[in-house]
C-alpha cells in the first residue's frame, strides 16, 4: 500500500522546539487523525506535509500533488459572496450548480449566499471553507480543527459531509478533540509535547 | 431621517461659506477697483459666458482634456501593469526603483523642458500628465499588493490557484483602496502639472496658450474664467472615472 512517509522531523521557531524527531507513516487513501493539546505541534506538521514550510532536519515524501485544505482561519476571499468564492479557488474543478448543491447540503442557501462572507457568521464561514476544499480536485485533504465554532448538530452534519464526499482521498484531520477525532473514522495518531508520537489507535 | 436632515444642514452651511467667500472676493475687487490685479466674480461669470460662445472654445477644452486624460489613463495602466509585475518579481522591482524614484523626485518643470527637446509641443501634456500619474499609481499598487494577507496567498499556494484568478479574487480586493486613492491623487496633480506644461511650452489650441495670452495682456478675466474651466473638468472628470471604477469593482466582486 502506498505511504505518506514522515522521517524524524524536526522544527523549531526562535529555538523553541515544535516538532522533535517525529516520525510516522500514513496510508494514502485513509483517514488518519492527529489529536493533542494545543502547542503539540500538529499545525506544524500539516503545514510541514503541506510544504509550507521548511523542516529543519528530517524529510516527507509521498504527499499527493493536488491538495486542498480547512485551515485554522477560514481565509476566505471576504469582499466575495460562497459561491464566488468557491469558484475563484476551484476554478473549473466546479461548476456553480455543484457548488450550489455541496453549500446547501451545509445548509447554506437563500440569504447567505448573497451576502460577502465578511458579513457570515462564524459558523457559516467555517462552513464555505470546508466545502471549498471537498469541492477542489485534490488527491489529499488537510484539515485542521475544521469543526471549530460549529454547534454540536452542524458539527455531526459537517463530518458526515466530509465522510460522504470523501471519495478515497487522503484526509489528515488534525483536533484536539477526542470526539471530532472519531467522527471521520480512521487512525488516531496520539501527539504529546513536540510532536512525541505517542501510539496509535485504530 | 435625522441623517439626511444633518446632511442637508452640512450643504447648508457650504453653500453658504461659498457665498460669504463670493462677496468677500466681490468687496475686494470693488473696493480695489483695479480691473487688472483683481476682477470681481460677476466680470468673471460674464467672461466665462462670452467664453462659452466663441466656437473654439470647446476645441480648446477637448484638446487639453484629451491630452492630459491620455496620459492619465497610461500612466494608469502602465503603473499598475508595473506594479503588479514588481510584487511577483522582486528583481524587476529594485530594477524599476531608481526609474520611478528619480520620477517622483525630478521637479516637473525640468521634464516640461526635456518633453519639448523630444517630442516637441504637441505631445508635451500627455507626456507630463503620464510623467506625474506613473509613479503615484506605481508606488500605491505596490504597497497593497505587498499588504495582501499572507495567509491568503498560503492558500492560494495550496490550492494551486492560477495568477488569473489570484489577481481577481485575491489582489484586486486588497489593492482597491490603494488603487482609488491613488487615482484620487493623480487625476488632480495629472490637471496642475499638464496644465503648467501647456503654459510653458504653449500648444497651439491648449487651455495653457490661453493662460499664456492672459498673461501677455495682462487679462485678469481670462486668467479667471480658465482656470474655472480647468477646476471644473478636473472635478467633473474626477467624479465620473472614480464613479466608474468603484462600479467595476462592485460588478467584479458579485459575480
Amino acid at each position: 500500500m502506498k505511504q505518506i512517509i514522515i522521517s524524524h522531523l524536526c522544527k523549531s521557531y526562535g529555538g523553541e522546539p515544535v516538532l522533535s524527531d517525529f516520525s510516522a507513516e500514513l496510508p494514502v487513501g485513509e483517514v488518519t487523525v492527529f489529536m493533542g493539546r494545543s502547542g503539540c505541534g500538529k499545525t506544524t506538521l500539516l503545514r510541514l506535509l503541506m510544504g509550507l514550510e521548511k523542516p529543519d532536519s528530517g524529510t516527507v515524501s509521498g504527499v499527493p500533488k493536488a491538495m486542498s485544505a480547512v485551515f485554522q482561519e477560514d481565509r476566505l476571499f471576504e469582499a466575495f459572496h460562497a459561491v464566488a468564492n468557491l469558484k475563484g479557488a476551484l476554478g473549473k474543478d466546479a461548476d456553480e450548480q455543484a457548488i450550489r448543491e455541496h453549500l446547501s447540503q451545509l445548509e447554506l442557501t437563500g440569504e447567505a449566499l448573497k451576502k460577502p462572507v465578511l458579513e457570515l457568521s462564524g459558523g457559516m464561514r467555517r462552513r464555505v471553507a470546508l466545502a471549498r476544499a471537498v469541492l477542489a480536485e485534490s488527491g489529499i485533504l488537510f484539515l485542521d480543527e475544521p469543526f471549530d465554532g460549529l454547534d454540536g448538530v452542524t458539527k455531526k452534519k459537517a463530518a458526515e459531509y466530509v465522510k460522504r464526499h470523501r471519495e478515497g482521498r487522503t484526509v489528515l484531520l488534525v483536533t484536539h478533540d477526542r470526539a471530532e477525532a472519531e467522527s471521520l473514522g480512521g487512525t488516531i495518531i496520539f501527539m504529546d509535547k513536540e510532536g512525541e508520537n505517542h501510539g496509535r489507535e485504530n | 431621517m435625522k441623517r439626511e436632515n444633518q446632511k442637508r444642514d452640512e450643504y447648508l452651511k457650504r453653500a453658504a461659506a461659498i457665498a460669504f467667500a463670493l462677496m468677500l472676493w466681490q468687496a475686494a475687487a470693488m473696493a480695489l477697483s483695479q480691473r487688472l490685479l483683481l476682477v470681481s466674480p460677476i466680470q468673471v461669470a460674464v467672461r466665462l459666458g462670452s467664453l462659452l460662445l466663441e466656437g473654439s472654445f470647446w476645441r480648446t477644452v477637448l484638446y487639453s482634456f484629451l491630452r492630459i486624460e491620455a496620459g492619465f489613463l497610461l500612466g494608469l495602466f502602465a503603473g499598475a501593469v508595473l506594479a503588479a509585475a514588481a510584487a511577483r518579481f522582486s528583481l524587476l522591482e529594485i530594477l524599476i526603483w531608481p526609474f520611478m524614484t528619480a520620477v517622483k523626485s525630478v521637479p516637473v518643470a525640468s521634464f516640461i523642458i526635456l518633453s519639448l527637446i523630444w517630442l516637441g509641443a504637441s505631445g508635451l501634456s500627455v507626456f507630463i500628465s503620464f510623467l506625474m500619474v506613473l509613479p503615484i499609481v506605481y508606488f500605491n499598487v505596490l504597497e497593497g499588493m505587498k499588504s495582501t494577507d499572507r495567509k491568503l496567498l498560503e492558500m492560494a499556494e495550496v490550492f494551486a490557484i492560477p495568477w488569473g484568478r489570484r489577481m481577481r479574487y485575491l489582489y484586486l480586493p486588497q489593492v482597491k483602496p490603494f488603487l482609488l486613492s491613488a487615482c484620487r491623487t493623480a487625476l488632480g496633480i495629472s490637471w496642475k502639472a499638464g496644465i503648467a506644461a501647456e503654459v510653458i511650452g504653449i500648444p497651439d489650441g491648449s487651455i495653457g496658450e490661453r493662460l499664456y495670452e492672459a498673461k501677455i495682456y495682462l487679462d485678469t478675466a481670462d486668467l479667471f474664467a480658465w482656470t474655472l474651466v480647468i477646476v471644473l473638468l478636473s472635478a467633473l472628470f474626477e467624479k465620473l472615472f472614480l464613479w466608474g471604477m468603484k462600479k467595476g469593482f462592485a460588478r467584479l466582486e458579485s459575480a
